[in-house]
C-alpha cells in the first residue's frame, strides 16, 4: 500500500511509524525544516519539504494511485483541501483531521462528496469520548463496547485487598456467563487457562454482555462505583467535548479554567456545567470547590506536568479517581507508576483511531489492547468462511492466544463455550494475543 | 440648527403616521355605509381631516436633506408623539358620535383601542352604532402588530434608521430581525398578521359568528386586545365551542412572530420544539390551567367540562393579556383570582402582539437568579444567560431587570395614586396592572363585567397613560420625557463610583 501523510506532527510520526513498520510505502510532507530531519532520522519513510495541497509537490510524490491519504496538520482547511485534491488523483482513501467544532459538526460539510473525506476526525472529541467511555465505568482501567454496545470487554487491574486474589480461575463463579480473555502480568500477556489464579497488580481482560457487567464484575471483587461529580482543570476543547457529554448524562461537571473571556466563551456553550474562573493549580480554590468530594479529578490544560502535578495533589486531596491529559507520548509509562490512574493522549488516541480505519475494513472494529498486547477485532460470519462454521468452536482447532470473546446473534448477545456452533450472520468478537495476531487473518479467509 | 433638522425629521415622520390612521377609518365608513347608519358622517370628517393633518405635517416639516440621520431618541419621540396623536385623533368619532360625552372617556377607549388592552368606558356596547364598534376593533388591529411596524412596511423611507423606530415599538427583550432589510421584515409581519387574522375570521365564521362579530373578534383577538362587540363579551354567546376555538386562538396570537415566520418559511414545525419561550409559555399555560379548574372545580359542582373551559378560557385570555371574559371570575375562589392576577404578570411570548412582562424576561430572570444563588456557592462562577440556545449580552440583563424594576415602581405608584383617588386596594392594584401589562379587565370594582366607566376621571387619565407606557414597554415613553436639560443635576446628585475626575 502506498500512502501519503501530510503533516508529521505527534499524530502524523505515529501514524507513519506504525504504517512503515507494517511494510507499506509511506511519504510524509511537512513544511517544517526540524520535524522534517526528525522524520527522516527515525523513520523508513520518504519526506518531502512543502505544502500538502501543492498539487505539483503531490505529483512528484506520483500520488495518482495512491492507496491512502492522511491530512494531519495543525491547520483543518489545508487537510480538507489536501483531501479534496486527493479526490481529483484518484487516491483511493483519505483521513482528515479536523479540529474546529464548527467544522465537524456541519455534516453538509464533511458529507460533501466534493470534499472528499472518508473519516473527519476530531482528535479532542476523541480524547473526550474516550474519558467519556471510562468515566461509565469507572474502576475500569479500559473499556471497550461491541456488537451496538451489548457486549463489554473490560480491563480491570486488581489492587492489594481484591478478595478474588489468590483465586483460580475455575473458581470464580458468577450467575452470569463471562469471560477472562486474558491476564496481563508483568509486562506480557498470559492467556490463562482455569487453574490459574488471580494475583495483585494483574490486569485482567473481561468480556460480558454489557447488562449483566455490573454483576459479572462481582466475581473479581469489584463493585461498581457511579460517578456523579466530575472536576476539569482547563477548558481546552477536550474539556468542553467531554463537559458536552456529560451534561448529556445528567453529572454535575465543574470546570477551572484561567482565562475569564474563555470561562465566557464555554459558558456560552455549555448549559449545566459550572463554570469557574481560577487558577486550577491553587489548592484553596480546589478545597473550596469540593475536590474531596469530586469522584473523579480530570486534568486538561495544554501543560503536561501541571496536569500531572495537580491531578495527583487532586488524588491526596480526596479525588476518588484522577485521569490526566499527557500530550508527550515518552511521559506515559511513567504516568500510571506514579499514581495517575489513567493518562489520555488525544494525539496518540486520534493515530490509533487512524489506524483502525485505514486497516482492513472488513473488520466492524479494531480495538487495541493494553500498548498494544492484543487486539480485539469484531466482524460479521459469512457463509464462506468455511473454517469458522458449522464445527463446535472447541473444535475448530484456533490457536492458543485466540478466543471467541462473544457471539451476538437474533439481537441477543451471548459468551460461547466450547459446545457453541457459528453460524454465518453471526457477529463475534474475537480476541487475539498480539503474538498470534496474524493467525485471525487465516480463519477469516473465505472459500468457496 | 441642527436641533431643528431632526425635529423635522420627527413630526415629518409622524405626519405619514397620521395618514395610516386616516386609511383605517375606512373600515369604519364601510360599515356605516352598509348598515345605512347615520353616524357615518363622522368618519367621513375625520378620514379627511386625519389626512389632511398628516399631510400638513409631512409638507411643512419636510427635512432639508434626504438623508437624516435618526438617534434612538428620535425613533422613540416619532413613536411616542405618533401614538399619542393616533390616540387623540382616534377619540374624536367617539366624541362627534356622542358615544361619550367627555375627553377622559373618549380618550381612555381610543387608548385603550390601540394600546390592545381592551378595557372599555363603554357601558352599553350593544347599544352603540355598528360603525363605532368597528373603529374600536380597528384601533386593536392596527395596535397589535404596531402602527410603526406598518409604517416601516408601507411608508418609511427610513434606510438604516428605520431600525430605530421599529425597536422602539417591538416587544420583547430581544429583537430579531426576519429579513436583513428592516422593511422587508416588516412587510413580512404584516403579511402573517393579516393572514392570522383571515384565519382567525374564519374560524369564528365557522362557529357561529355573524359576519360583523366575527370581524371585530378577529380584529380583536390577533392583536390580543379585548374589545368585544357584546356586552357580556364571548360569555354572551354561550357556545362552549366558540370559548374553545377563541381560547386557542388567544394562545395562537401569544406566540412569537418569528416563530411562526420561520415555521411557514420552513414548512416545519421543529421550531416551535426548539424555542423554549414557547415551551415555558406552553407549560405556564397548562400549569395555570390545572390550578385553576382544582381551584374552581367545587363551586361548578365537579362539572369538569366547564370548569376546564372557563379555566383555560381565562388564563388564555389574561396571559396573553386579551382580555376576553366568558364567566365572572369575580365569583371564583381567592386563590384562582389570585393566579389569574400572576398571569397579568406573566405576559406571553416576546415578539407576539401581547403587551406585558414577556416570558422571555421571565426566562432570564430566573436564570439570573439561579446563577446568583449559584455565585453565592462558587465565587468564581463564570455564566452567560441564554435565549433558545443563543447568548444574550450582558446588556440585555441589565435591561431586563431594570425593566423589572420600573414595571414594579409605576405599578405600585400608580397603585398608591389610584387609591388616593378613591379606589379600593385590591381594584387599584390589579387596575395598574392590568393597564400597564394590556390586559383589560382588572378585579374589583373593576372586574370582568364591570366597565372602566365607573372609574374617577383622574384615574381614566392614569389609566390611559399607563396603557401607552406599557404597550411601548416602558423605555421608549421614559426615553422622550426624560429631563434632558437637567441631566447633569441627577448625575451630580447621584456621583457614580469610580467617577473622580469631575
Amino acid at each position: 500500500m502506498r500512502a501519503v501523510i501530510i503533516g508529521a506532527g505527534k499524530i502524523g510520526y505515529n501514524i507513519a511509524e506504525t504504517l512503515s513498520n507494517e511494510g507499506h510505502d509511506v511519504y510524509v510532507i511537512e513544511k517544517d525544516e526540524e520535524r522534517k530531519q526528525i522524520v527522516e532520522e527515525n523513520l523508513d519513510v520518504q519526506v518531502m519539504m512543502g505544502n500538502g495541497a501543492d498539487s505539483r509537490l503531490l505529483e512528484s510524490i506520483d500520488i495518482e494511485g495512491a492507496d491512502l491519504l492522511i491530512a494531519v496538520t495543525e491547520n483543518d482547511e489545508l487537510n480538507m483541501m489536501s483531501c479534496m485534491l486527493a479526490g481529483q488523483y484518484g487516491v483511493k482513501k483519505t483521513v482528515a483531521r479536523v479540529r474546529k467544532p464548527e467544522y465537524d459538526r456541519n455534516n453538509k460539510l464533511a458529507s460533501n462528496p466534493a470534499l472528499n473525506i472518508d473519516l473527519m476526525i476530531n482528535p479532542e472529541r476523541v480524547a473526550a469520548a474516550e474519558i467519556a467511555k471510562i468515566i461509565s465505568v469507572p474502576e475500569a482501567v479500559d473499556v471497550n463496547y461491541y456488537a451496538k454496545g451489548k457486549i463489554t470487554l473490560l480491563e480491570l487491574l486488581i489492587e492489594a485487598g481484591n478478595s478474588s486474589i489468590g483465586y483460580a480461575l475455575k473458581d470464580l463463579r458468577g450467575k452470569h456467563q463471562f469471560l477472562v480473555a486474558a491476564i496481563y502480568r508483568d509486562g506480557s500477556l498470559i492467556i490463562p487457562r482455569g487453574d490459574d489464579k488471580i494475583m495483585q497488580g494483574d490486569r485482567v481482560f473481561l468480556i460480558g454482555r454489557t447488562d449483566q457487567m455490573r454483576e459479572v464484575e462481582k466475581v473479581l471483587g469489584f463493585q461498581r462505583r457511579t460517578i456523579r461529580s466530575v472536576m476539569l482543570m482547563g477548558g481546552s476543547r477536550v474539556a468542553f467535548y467531554l463537559a458536552q457529554l456529560l451534561e448529556k448524562r445528567g453529572l454535575e461537571v465543574k470546570i477551572i479554567e484561567k482565562d475569564y473571556k474563555h470561562c465566557k466563551h464555554l459558558a456560552g456553550q455549555l448549559d449545566e456545567a459550572i463554570i469557574l474562573n481560577g487558577d486550577g493549580s491553587d489548592i484553596d480554590l480546589l478545597q473550596d470547590e469540593g475536590v474531596q468530594d469530586t469522584d473523579l479529578f480530570v486534568a486538561l490544560t495544554e501543560d503536561d506536568k501541571l496536569n500531572i502535578l495537580v491531578s495527583l495533589m487532586a488524588k491526596r486531596l480526596g479525588a476518588k479517581k484522577i485521569i490526566a491529559q499527557v500530550r508527550r507520548s515518552d511521559y506515559m509509562p511513567l504516568i500510571e507508576a506514579v499514581g495517575i490512574d489513567i493518562a489520555i493522549s488525544p494525539r496518540l488516541l486520534t493515530a490509533e483511531a487512524v489506524l483502525r480505519f485505514v486497516r482492513n475494513s472488513e473488520f466492524l472494529s479494531i480495538s487495541v489492547l493494553e500498548k498494544g498486547s492484543a487486539e480485539v477485532y469484531e466482524i460479521i460470519v459469512n457463509a464462506h468462511m468455511k473454517r469458522l462454521i458449522n464445527k463446535p468452536i472447541k473444535d475448530l482447532g484456533l490457536p492458543k492466544g485466540i478466543l471467541i470473546g462473544a457471539m451476538f446473534r437474533n439481537n441477543d448477545a451471548v459468551i460461547p463455550s466450547g459446545n457453541d456452533v457459528l453460524m454465518p450472520g453471526d457477529r463475534i468478537i474475537i480476541f487475539a494475543a498480539a503474538a498470534v495476531v496474524r493467525k485471525v487473518e487465516y480463519f477469516l479467509r473465505q472459500e468457496a | 440648527m441642527k436641533k431643528q433638522r431632526k425635529g423635522n425629521a420627527v413630526w415629518h415622520n409622524v405626519g405619514k403616521l397620521l395618514m395610516i390612521v386616516a386609511f383605517s377609518m375606512v373600515f369604519p365608513l364601510m360599515t356605516a355605509a352598509f348598515y345605512r347608519e347615520t353616524c357615518g358622517w363622522v368618519f367621513l370628517l375625520m378620514l379627511p381631516v386625519t389626512m389632511g393633518l398628516g399631510w400638513f405635517l409631512v409638507q411643512v416639516f419636510r427635512p432639508a436633506q434626504k438623508e437624516v440621520h435618526l438617534q434612538v431618541r428620535d425613533g422613540a419621540a416619532i413613536v411616542t408623539y405618533g401614538w399619542i396623536l393616533a390616540a387623540l385623533l382616534g377619540m374624536l368619532p367617539y366624541l362627534l358620535a356622542g358615544t361619550f360625552d367627555n375627553a377622559a372617556d373618549a380618550f381612555f377607549e381610543a387608548m385603550s383601542g390601540f394600546a390592545t388592552v381592551g378595557a372599555s368606558v363603554l357601558d352599553d356596547i350593544e347599544g352603540a352604532p355598528r360603525a363605532i364598534l368597528m373603529w374600536r376593533s380597528v384601533t386593536h388591529w392596527l395596535g397589535g402588530m404596531g402602527i410603526i411596524v406598518l409604517f416601516v412596511a408601507l411608508l418609511a423611507n427610513l434606510g438604516a434608521n428605520a431600525m430605530q423606530i421599529f425597536k422602539a415599538e417591538a416587544a420583547g427583550p430581544v429583537k430579531d430581525k426576519l429579513h436583513p432589510k428592516i422593511a422587508d421584515s416588516a412587510r413580512s409581519l404584516w403579511k402573517l398578521y393579516i393572514f392570522n387574522t383571515m384565519i382567525t375570521f374564519l374560524l369564528m365564521l365557522l362557529c357561529g359568528m355573524n359576519v360583523f362579530d366575527a370581524v371585530n373578534h378577529a380584529f380583536s383577538i390577533v392583536a390580543t386586545g379585548g374589545f368585544s362587540t357584546r356586552n357580556l363579551s364571548i360569555g354572551s354567546y354561550g357556545s362552549p365551542l366558540l370559548e374553545w376555538v377563541i381560547a386557542f386562538c388567544m394562545y395562537m396570537a401569544g406566540v412569537n412572530y418569528t416563530l411562526l415566520y420561520l415555521t411557514f418559511r420552513n414548512r416545519s414545525l421543529k421550531f416551535f420544539w426548539k424555542s423554549r419561550e414557547f415551551k415555558v409559555y406552553t407549560a405556564v399555560m397548562l400549569l395555570a390551567i390545572l390550578l385553576i379548574t382544582v381551584d374552581i372545580l367545587p363551586q361548578y359542582g365537579y362539572d369538569v367540562m366547564t370548569a376546564v373551559r372557563h379555566s383555560a378560557f381565562h388564563v388564555a385570555s389574561v396571559l396573553t393579556t386579551t382580555g376576553f371574559v366568558c364567566a365572572d371570575y369575580e365569583l371564583w375562589v381567592p386563590a384562582a383570582q389570585i393566579l389569574l392576577v400572576l398571569l397579568m404578570f406573566s405576559g406571553a411570548c416576546a415578539g407576539s402582539t401581547t403587551c406585558g412582562f414577556k416570558i422571555d424576561r421571565h426566562i432570564i430572570l430566573v436564570q439570573q437568579a439561579r446563577m446568583e444563588v449559584q455565585r453565592f456557592l462558587h465565587p468564581r462562577l463564570v455564566r452567560t444567560l441564554k435565549s433558545s440556545e443563543k447568548n444574550l449580552p450582558e446588556q440585555t440583563l441589565h435591561s431586563v431587570t431594570t425593566f423589572f424594576y420600573l414595571f414594579m415602581v409605576i405599578v405600585l405608584v400608580s397603585t398608591l395614586l389610584l387609591c388616593c383617588m378613591g379606589l379600593d386596594f385590591i381594584s387599584a392594584l390589579t387596575c395598574a396592572l392590568s393597564c400597564l401589562g394590556g390586559v383589560g379587565p382588572a378585579l374589583g370594582t373593576l372586574g370582568p363585567i364591570e366597565s372602566f366607566s365607573s372609574a374617577p376621571t383622574a384615574a381614566k387619565w392614569l389609566c390611559s397613560a399607563l396603557m401607552l407606557i406599557g404597550r411601548l414597554e416602558i423605555y421608549t415613553v421614559l426615553a422622550v420625557f426624560w429631563p434632558a436639560k437637567h441631566r447633569h443635576i441627577w448625575y451630580k446628585k447621584l456621583p457614580v463610583y469610580g467617577d473622580y475626575d469631575e
